[in-house]
């Protein structure tokens, strides 16, 4: 009785996951069910994906973490994306702008990934505690 | 994401539906790095395709590479969300869109 208390108490929110390629999918359809379930409009939900996929992909292939967790809390006034990693400390929010005016010659690919998701979420908050990536990404619905 | 090829001589048209993502812009790489010999006009049908990130803008841009190299390049039916991605990454210059 008391170990299932215990259980219910220590319960984590969102979805804890080993972050390798396989993981993409389980954590997009993670997402888009918690979106669903708060009727989020099809216009924003694209959004949250896109962001998803480039700061989730970033965490797959660059952080060499052996954990993540994703939590997304969605309702009528928005929809808030929380990933968190232990891999090496990396803040997104520090990495410089792509420069989108060259031409598909010039261009470098790279970059992108983060300037997209700035565009994309209305805000984003960066930390490093306890070991942890800790971004938080906000999508407001007026 | 399925893609759909219809080949006619050196035309080559590609209708992507789904999401064009990390997970599935690898598919499309492979697909597009066997398709593309001897073709000189390469048109991609977005009808059906919900979104585009970075991971499928790499490939979208390869294959703009390849065929500014061997002929020409064009997307067709784009939606608004995909729209605004072009849009915002300065891709909408780089692709020509009808």
């Amino acid at each position: 009785m008391l170990a299932i208390r215990l259980n219910g108490l220590v319960k984590r929110e969102g979805l804890q996951i080993r972050p390798d390629t396989a993981s993409v999918s389980t954590v997009q359809e993670y997402v888009a069910q918690a979106m669903e379930q708060a009727d989020i409009p099809m216009k924003q939900a694209t959004k949250v994906n896109i962001a998803l996929d480039e700061m989730y992909s970033n965490i797959v292939h660059y952080s060499g973490a052996g954990w993540a967790e994703v939590i997304c809390r969605a309702d009528k006034s928005g929809v808030t994306l929380i990933l968190r990693d232990n891999g090496v400390p990396f803040d997104p929010l520090q990495n410089a702008a792509p420069d989108i005016n060259q031409s598909a010659e010039e261009r470098r690919i790279g970059g992108l990934g983060v300037f997209m998701t700035r565009k994309m979420m209305d805000e984003m908050c960066y930390r490093y505690a306890d070991g942890c990536n800790e971004l938080t990404m906000t999508l407001k619905i007026s | 994401m399925n893609i759909t090829k219809n080949q006619n001589g050196e035309l080559l048209e590609m209708a992507l539906e789904g999401r064009l993502d990390t997970v599935t812009s690898p598919k499309l790489e492979k697909e597009l790095s066997t398709s593309l010999n001897g073709i000189k006009e390469l048109v991609f049908d977005f009808a059906k395709l919900e979104y585009v990130s970075s991971a499928g803008l790499r490939v979208l841009l390869t294959a703009q590479k390849v065929m500014n190299t061997q002929g020409s390049m064009k997307v067709c039916h784009v939606n608004e969300n995909i729209m605004e991605v072009f849009e915002i990454t300065g891709f909408a210059d780089v692709l020509t869109i009808e």
